[in-house]
């Protein structure tokens, strides 16, 4: 069986997941996401910019964090998880 | 108010008031996060919101006309909610023939009710007018499934250019009979 290509609400969750269990670098944070460092980065930028995620640098590492708004979208898209699910809109 | 118009009054008020919640937590997901799918959920929701207001109105308004319009505007709506959601599913490709023939029928529908408005009930120059928006509704119709099956953007393009003018048509002739009424009092 083909595997389906994740979509981005799916992406979305992952990463704000596993930020939300501990703040991490993108290399690693690639690693508990499944997906290539590349396409990552670009997303980790997007939503830095939308202001769901901050970051810290420590030396030439970036330590990226959910921050305030991004702890709170966290908590609604966990809420409605099921509902999105039973849609398929989420995997 | 007997007790079964009661009893779906209530009912009525309660899915509104659930999908009232649903679609303001949606729209403030929606406002955060600006994925397509969460937004075309959030169209879902309050389509069905507006449909289940329009469910519960049409149970309370005292003219039967307006409940019957009522009543077709809530499965209007629920309609247009689930076309929303219909391509964002991940089962797209069964849906390519049976989804144009859905999103084409509410025009033809319109385009048969303005017809039969024209044909029973309209008088005077508004009957060209309307007959004007009735055609546009047909040749929508039809372009919807041409540009489903051709896969060409013209006639979609073509047809909402047609409805387009037949709208402004319509909507200045009735806006150009209120205007001039006072002026033809005074003439």
């Amino acid at each position: 069986m083909v595997k389906r290509k994740r979509d981005r609400l799916s992406i979305l969750f992952d990463i704000l997941k596993a930020l939300s269990e501990e703040p991490q670098n993108p290399t690693k944070l690639a690693v508990l996401v499944n997906m290539p460092y590349d396409r990552l980065k670009k997303i980790l930028d997007e939503l830095v910019e939308k202001g769901l995620l901050q970051y810290e640098e420590q030396g030439r590492v970036r330590i990226y964090s959910l921050s305030k708004d991004g702890c709170k979208v966290y908590e609604e898209l966990r809420r409605v998880r099921k509902v999105l699910q039973d849609y398929g809109l989420l995997d | 108010m007997n007790v079964y118009t009661l009893l779906l009054l209530v009912a009525e008020l309660i899915s509104t008031s659930a999908f009232a919640y649903l679609t303001v937590l949606f729209i403030r997901i929606c406002k955060r996060v600006r994925l397509e799918s969460v937004v075309l959920y959030t169209a879902f929701i309050t389509f069905l919101l507006l449909s289940q207001l329009c469910a519960t109105f049409s149970i309370v308004v005292p003219s039967a006309k307006l409940a019957t319009a009522l009543y077709v505007a809530s499965s209007s709506l629920a309609l247009a909610g689930f076309i929303a959601l219909l391509p964002s599913s991940h089962s797209t490709s069964e849906l390519y023939v049976v989804l144009p023939l859905l999103v084409a029928s509410p025009d033809i529908l319109a385009g048969v009710l303005s017809s039969l408005l024209v044909v029973k009930r309209v008088r005077g120059r508004t009957r060209y007018f309307l007959l004007a928006l009735s055609a546009s509704y047909y040749v929508r119709g039809v372009g919807a499934l041409l540009t489903a099956f051709q896969g060409s953007l013209l006639a979609l393009l073509a047809s909402e250019a047609v409805r387009a003018c037949a709208t402004v048509l319509l909507a200045l002739h009735h806006t150009t009979q209120v205007l001039v009424y006072g002026k033809e009092e005074e003439g």
